[in-house]
């Protein structure tokens, strides 16, 4: 009878959270920001990308099919590959992982959602946007024609004078708004927001996977916004950074992309990895081997792989010392690599390995993953990297690594996962005929690439001549890419069919350890009608009954009265529930400030730059209305979250999600700004005519009494958060606007020295660099002071006060941050140059 | 107090440390060796035999006793009974082999600095 009770209740409850988790109708759904919507349509779009990015690469190996052809000329060949390479990395291979993980993480972490949903919206119109736009350029006849990697000065407007290189750098640029976003929400998220009871050492190895792949995003992506944003100026605007003769160096270009370019196949590999570490215990029956070892090796990719950025840059004059650094970071790399293929190896040893269709796809990847790392050890060693560099050589290698690496294991997830997204099963049948004809014609084509590589064919030459040994090489990879395609378009074939033909899933039909399969198929917006409670690494495993409890209420935050999206906010290390999260549901900001970053994308294409500075003002009014609005709100009722336990709400505390949110946000701010460093120094050191003058631009005493202002005005933001976090909110708005007056004397200060600066920025590479770390710290100083002044509003409408008093928690690093980067900035980029002395 | 609870061998903090310090080691040896061939370079006739070469070396030498010294750290709090089976235990055994990888990865990439000259 008391069973009967519950489920009832359990149903009227169930009622309420789809009402309360539920898209908006029709046109409302493009306000949805619920993960499981937004990252389906991630995965979408991306697979949309992969094709346009397959048909560029069909339309490459027919022209390379047979010598001296003419279907594509040397401009349309160089538009085609450099938009293949550019579309499959940066539109196709992150975001579709990024995607997959925004789906799994809260279904397997055992939450509702992700805690900035609306964060993933901006993402996705971001990403749509960008890829819209840099897509356009291939319709028009203008794309980039440089390569995926944009070396200058080939893509520099002396060699580029077209909008091509435009395109790359501004939508590129656009898109990455999106990744960043994903990193940072994905990272505090995982950290924030697990079930309880699931602490790090619980924690399923896909989040792990996911984890470090979010905190890669993070420090690997600023670097090629700063190098995209320098090249954009140097373009637009004339600011050498990259033009030997004002003291700028191409090779600069390199370093920054590479620093990026690098670590971004691991961040590409670990999802991909995380996929195979979760399919081959599933399929062996038994849990991994060598859980501590995988997570060690996880980590250490992470770490190792931002040590080997130069191992791209071998030929371009390095120092044999240096070189041998990064031959050896390149080597090292394999270690990490290793532990985890043994485990995989060690796992299907000790288990009953049945081979189901995503088993095909990680014994695929198994094979030709390992074969591409091996090439990669090769390629580490100097000496051999010297004689295949810029062949056909490094492209197979990288396809391997790169499809080997990520494709096959996406394209086993996504049939693993197919169940649960639609309720039915694939077919066996044609999975099998489109796995074998993509691992043969893969192999058929990439496999002789590498003998066509060190038979010397260089990369990126639109045609050859007859009889270098070339001929039947390319025109037996060129059959094998057919056939790869035929088998991708039966793979596709077979995910589309399987909505409308597939069989009913049973329950849990993998017999899977992780959470998501406790969930219904497919899963309700909410997931989770009751959150569960983790006890073990295998849950599913450990409690069969589990997904029953958890549909009749039996976990936590059942009741629905606050009529609020609810989930719980745990600690990041002991997974215990701290706090009830409500989180924001479904909103139009994210669709209108993408659609204002467009147009500011747009119109910096077109070069209608008064267009393009109201579109950003008006970007940076609705970014501004959306922070307000999404703050906390004046009347929160807290749900009777945890079984008679009443967990603060965060805008309560003094720390949450937010905080955690800005402090990621900060440290990668913080990569950009040590990747202008990095250039500074750089330049300063390597490039061939830099100069600077005897005396800095600016006067050293006016920059130190500047500081002085921002460090008062941080001494009082932080006494007030800090008397605020003890209770305590006695002129708190006095204090508020106190510290708004000092910011915003820095900020006319600092403005007022820009300014006055005597900057040749359009010859001097110097001039430059120091404008733009100007301009970074006054779009600093300007924000700060701005949200500080949102915030002595806020006390006034009392969303800020000694009951709510986390806002300003928030804000706080934002300022320490602040403060550090100028003092760093005005020793670093004022001070330490006039010890040097006068570089000529 | 938060400084010192980050130093414990059971915080989540120790996972990033070992390979945070291998970073700054492996930027100083880039850098340094970047800068000082630029402003003050060696005469290539010393081969590895020279103060540059030494130094980096040394700057090697401290940094892995370092790494070693924390992983030792580590690895005695793995083995006191005291730390029970859970998650720090947990961390403090996953760090300790990062701080090994990372000290090997150290001396690994130091050992150029015996053999080859810095600046050619």
């Amino acid at each position: 009878m008391t069973d009967m009770k519950k489920a009832t209740a359990s149903a009227a409850d169930v009622n309420k959270l789809a009402q309360i988790w539920a898209n908006l109708p029709g046109w409302g759904s493009l306000a949805a920001v619920n993960h499981s919507t937004i990252g389906l349509r991630f995965m979408v779009t991306g697979m949309v990308f992969f094709l346009i990015g397959g048909v560029l690469a069909m339309l490459i190996r027919t022209q390379l099919a047979l010598p001296e052809q003419s279907i594509l000329s040397a401009d349309v060949y160089g538009q085609l590959f450099s938009m293949h390479g550019s579309v499959m990395m940066f539109l196709f291979a992150i975001p579709v992982l990024e995607g997959l993980a925004i789906y799994l993480i809260p279904k397997m972490t055992g939450s509702r959602d992700l805690l900035f949903p609306r964060i993933s919206a901006l993402g996705y119109y971001c990403y749509l946007f960008g890829g819209i736009i840099i897509m356009f350029s291939l319709l028009l006849g203008i794309a980039p024609a440089s390569g995926w990697f944009m070396y200058t000065p080939l893509s520099s407007s002396e060699f580029s004078p077209g909008p091509g290189s435009d395109f790359w750098l501004l939508g590129i640029t656009f898109v990455e708004i999106s990744a960043m976003a994903a990193g940072i929400e994905l990272t505090v998220s995982i950290l924030c927001s697990r079930a309880k009871g699931m602490t790090l050492s619980r924690m399923p190895l896909f989040c792990w996977y996911i984890l470090v792949m979010a905190l890669m995003i993070v420090f690997g992506f600023p670097p090629l916004i700063l190098a995209s944003i320098l090249l954009e100026l140097e373009r637009a605007a004339g600011m050498p950074f990259f033009t030997v003769a004002a003291g700028g160096d191409p090779l600069l270009w390199q370093h920054l992309f590479w620093l990026f370019g690098h670590p971004e196949v691991y961040i590409i590999f670990l999802p991909a990895a995380g996929i195979v570490s979760t399919l081959i215990p599933v399929f062996s029956g038994r849990p991994i081997v060598g859980y501590r070892w995988v997570v060690i090796g996880i980590i250490l990719t992470g770490f190792i792989s931002f040590g080997l950025w130069v191992h791209h840059m071998f030929t371009v004059g390095i120092p044999q010392l240096a070189q041998a650094f990064f031959s050896v970071a390149s080597m090292l790399v394999a270690v990490p690599t290793a532990i985890q293929v043994f485990a995989w190896l060690a796992t299907l040893w000790y288990g009953k390995v049945v081979f189901r269709l995503p088993m095909l796809w990680i014994c695929g990847f198994l094979l030709i993953f390992v074969c591409g790392g091996l090439t990669g050890v090769m390629l580490a060693l100097v000496p051999f990297n010297w004689q295949v560099h810029d062949t056909h050589f490094v492209v197979a290698h990288m396809h391997y690594v790169l499809v080997g690496g990520m494709f096959f294991p996406l394209i086993a997830g996504l049939y693993y996962w197919l169940p649960l997204v639609s309720g039915r099963m694939p077919s066996e049948k044609i999975g099998r005929w489109g796995f074998w004809l993509t691992f043969s014609g893969f192999n058929l084509t990439f496999l002789l690439m590498h003998l066509t590589g060190l038979l010397g064919m260089p990369r990126r030459v639109y045609t050859y001549e007859a009889g270098l040994g070339w001929d039947w090489l390319n025109l037996l990879s060129s059959v094998g890419s057919f056939i790869m395609a035929i088998g991708v378009a039966m793979v596709l074939l077979d995910l589309l069919l399987h909505f409308w033909f597939g069989k009913r899933a049973s329950a849990n039909p993998w017999h899977a350890d992780t959470l998501e399969w406790a969930l219904d198929m497919p899963p309700a917006q909410y997931n989770f009608a009751s959150l569960p409670v983790v006890t073990s690494r295998q849950p599913l495993w450990h409690d069969p009954t589990l997904p029953q409890r958890i549909a009749a209420g039996e976990g936590g935050m059942t009741d629905t009265a606050s009529g609020r999206r609810e989930n719980w906010g745990t600690s990041a290390v002991g997974a215990r529930a701290e706090q009830t999260l409500h989180l924001p549901g479904n909103s139009w900001w994210p669709l209108c400030s993408a659609l204002a970053l467009a147009v500011v994308c747009i119109s910096l294409l077109c070069r209608w730059y008064p267009l393009a500075l109201l579109a950003a003002i008006a970007a940076l009014i609705l970014l501004l209305c959306w922070s307000w609005h999404n703050g906390a709100n004046l009347a929160p009722v807290a749900s009777a979250a945890d079984a008679g336990l009443a967990l603060p709400l965060e805008s309560q505390s003094s720390d949450g999600p937010g905080r955690w949110g800005m402090v990621v946000t900060l440290l990668a701010n913080g990569a950009l700004f040590m990747a202008l460093l990095f250039g500074w120094f750089y330049l300063w050191t390597a490039a061939p005519q830099w100069s600077a003058p005897a005396e800095g631009p600016l006067p050293v005493t006016l920059l130190l009494l500047c500081g002085a202002l921002a460090t008062v005005a941080l001494w009082q933001f932080n006494r007030l958060s800090r008397q605020l976090a003890d209770g305590q909110d006695s002129h708190l708005q006095r204090q508020l606007w106190w510290c708004v007056l000092t910011g915003s004397a820095h900020f006319i200060l600092l403005l007022s020295l820009f300014i006055m600066a005597p900057l040749a920025y359009t010859s001097s590479a110097h001039d430059a660099v120091i404008m733009v770390i100007l301009l970074y710290l006054l779009g600093h100083a300007g924000l700060v002071v701005v949200l500080t002044l949102l915030q002595a509003l806020r006390v006034a409408r009392g969303y800020v006060s000694k009951q709510r008093p986390y806002e300003p928690q928030v804000i706080k690093p934002l300022w320490f941050y602040y403060l550090g980067v100028y003092w760093l900035s005005i020793a670093l980029f004022f001070i330490l140059p006039l010890g040097w002395g006068p570089v000529l | 107090m938060t400084w010192r609870r980050w130093c414990e061998p059971g915080h989540p903090a120790q996972l990033v440390l070992g390979f945070s310090i291998w970073s700054i080691w492996f930027i100083a040896m880039y850098a340094g060796l970047s800068v000082v061939c630029q402003l003050a370079a060696p005469a290539p006739a010393d081969s590895a035999g020279n103060w540059l070469n030494y130094t980096l070396w040394g700057l090697t030498l401290v940094v892995l006793a370092l790494l070693l010294l924390l992983a030792w750290r580590g690895w005695r709090y793995c083995c006191s009974g005291q730390n029970g089976s859970g998650t720090p235990r947990f961390i403090g055994y996953v760090s300790t082999v990062l701080y090994l990888m990372a000290a090997l990865a150290t001396l690994v990439g130091g050992l150029p600095v015996l053999v080859l000259p810095p600046c050619i």
